[in-house]
């Protein structure tokens, strides 16, 4: 009686590992499965006038609430799509340029979703930082250099078409959007990118003015 | 006398009650706790449930109104008016009220407009301290019609759901559509620039004669003295260089010389007359080292000195100059009768860039 409750503790100590094991996100080159579960049973149903999908034999389903969290237990369990985006300012002045030094100024970006995928940051202007026909050169060769009349941004993420902020480089903008932040998870406790905005002016080549442009930053999460 | 003490005992507690804020029955305003929207689909310009949350500190008297206001461009009621109170749900802690298009007793009204859907009790009260969730579309009881999300640019230019109503407790919510956008303007400001230096501020030129400087071409050692001009800006519209001088002109006291009698003219066309006057020129290979200007070209033209600096324009540039230089020479002859001398005058030269 005792070896077989010990036989039967281990069966089931090795199919909870197998449980455990088995739901994790698993992918190929060609699926990716985001979630699984191990059950006794469930299908996708239908007929004329509706459609079912159901799992049978799961354990420890139902929503439960603390102040800190909400959890919906349940491999059928779905939260509704979940986007929040918001950007530290609306509005940002670079000051006065100068001839003598690189200008530089940032604001932040924070994403926050429930995306299977994660999210994708793209940013473009609306035109080159300009007054009237007078405009800043955008930065051409990567690098914005004190007396050169440049212009351009840089990120703190990696991975994305903007190059990483270190020193004074940056790239240039252009009216296409070109990625900026970016996650291929689901970020639950807002993910922060700060934006560099650098620019640099020759001395008397870069006409007197007050110059401006909009800089759009559009985020699609991946769901 | 008892009684005027029992009297006025009273009403020092009640006013102290109601100094300390014990409950008395008025309705107060607060703000809503515990806000949450949530959508079906976040997808832009698609159509979506709505599910509305939030918990009511005051909670809704009788005849009290809740109104949700989407942010602009959401299409509530699905376009044209299809959408109504069968598409809809009010739960209060969980528990469905009655909704009909108008309130009456216990039946609660739902007016549904283009971008906001408003509660009215009848006689129906929700408690302080309730949890109130409102359904709206497919996920309502009875509802086979669903809200249209806002389009990604509506969304930048309003995501806030606007929570209000005769019940005084109010609340507002972010919205979001996928993809969701933001802009931010960058100013930047380029302060103007203006300079002006000289070299060669004491032309002299020597003793005068009736002929001035000859400048027959191509005769070598043909100069006249002169001052280089060098200018910088940042001005759109460039710079001009003007130039004046005092009241007596190149003087000794109260004898002075004559300006150039033809305005501009060329040195030869001067004649026989006392002539005083400057040339400028945009090109330094004549320039030599002694700031004289070697000039092999009598064309040139010469104006004269006036006290006002308009009259004689020696530049005029059209846009930005880095270390711009301009060449001006001075040139002066005499007559037979100009009264000897020692003859000076101070030449300003004026710089105005035009932003």
């Amino acid at each position: 009686m005792a070896r077989n409750l010990i036989c039967s503790f281990i069966i089931l100590a090795f199919l909870c590992v197998g449980t455990s094991t088995l739901a994790y996100v698993m992918s190929s080159t060609n699926y990716r499965i985001q979630s699984d579960s191990l059950n006794i049973g469930g299908l996708r149903q239908a007929s004329t006038n509706y459609r079912m999908e159901d799992t049978i034999g799961e354990m420890a389903t139902d929503e439960s609430t603390s102040t800190n969290y909400k959890l919906v237990a349940g491999f059928m369990a779905k939260f509704p799509p979940y986007l929040s985006f918001t950007v530290s300012t609306d509005s940002l002045n670079l000051g006065t340029l100068s001839s003598s030094e690189v200008t530089i100024k940032n604001h932040t970006i924070t994403t926050t979703t429930n995306a299977e995928s994660g999210y994708t940051t793209n940013i473009k202007d609306d035109g080159n930082l300009r007054d009237g026909s007078n405009d800043i050169d955008n930065v051409a060769d990567g690098v914005v250099t004190a007396g050169n009349e440049e212009y351009g941004v840089a990120t703190s993420d990696s991975g994305v078409d903007i190059v990483t902020n270190s020193g004074n480089n940056a790239s240039a903008l252009s009216q296409s959007g070109q990625s900026i932040a970016l996650n291929s998870e689901p970020v639950f406790d807002g993910e922060i990118t700060t934006v560099y905005y650098k620019a640099s002016i020759s001395t008397n080549n870069t006409k007197a003015g007050s110059y401006s442009h909009i800089v759009t930053f559009t985020c699609t999460a991946n769901f | 006398m008892k009684k005027h003490i029992l009297k006025i005992s009273a009403l020092i507690m009640i006013l102290a009650m109601i100094g300390l804020g014990l409950p008395y029955p008025y309705a107060q305003a607060a703000a809503l706790t515990s806000t949450s929207v949530s959508m079906s689909t976040l997808a832009s310009d698609t159509a979506a449930n709505y599910i509305v949350q939030f918990t009511t500190p005051t909670g809704v008297a009788a005849a009290g109104t809740i109104i949700l206001t989407f942010p602009g461009g959401t299409d509530v009621n699905a376009g044209d008016d299809l959408l109504d109170f069968t598409d809809v749900d009010l739960e209060d802690d969980g528990v469905d009220l009655v909704l009909a298009a108008v309130a009456s007793g216990a039946t609660w009204g739902c007016g549904v407009t283009e971008t906001a859907i408003t509660f009215t009790s009848g006689t129906g009260t929700i408690a302080a301290g309730s949890v109130v969730t409102i359904e709206v579309g497919t996920n309502a009881s009875s509802g086979d019609k669903q809200m249209v999300n806002q389009t990604t640019t509506e969304n930048k230019a309003d995501r806030t759901l606007d929570i209000t109503g005769t019940f005084g407790d109010t609340g507002s919510i972010n919205i979001y559509v996928n993809p969701a956008e933001a802009d931010v303007t960058v100013s930047a400001t380029v302060d103007p620039t203006l300079s002006m230096a000289l070299t060669g501020t004491t032309p002299n030129l020597g003793t005068l004669d009736t002929n001035g400087a000859d400048l027959d071409a191509g005769v070598a050692g043909n100069q006249i003295p002169g001052t280089k001009i060098t200018v910088s800006t940042n001005a759109d519209d460039g710079i001009d260089i003007t130039v004046k001088d005092l009241a007596l002109g190149l003087n000794d006291g109260a004898n002075n010389i004559d300006d150039v009698n033809v305005v501009p003219g060329t040195w030869a066309s001067q004649s026989n007359n006392e002539a005083f006057g400057i040339m400028a020129t945009e090109t330094g290979a004549k320039w030599d080292a002694g700031n004289n200007y070697v000039t092999d070209d009598e064309s040139k033209t010469y104006w004269d000195l006036t006290t006002t600096a308009s009259d004689a324009l020696i530049y005029d540039g059209a846009g930005v100059e880095s270390a711009k230089e301009i060449y001006a020479g001075f040139n002066a002859q005499i007559t037979a009768t100009t009264v000897a001398g020692s003859y000076t005058d101070t030449v300003t030269f004026v710089a105005t860039a035009t932003f």
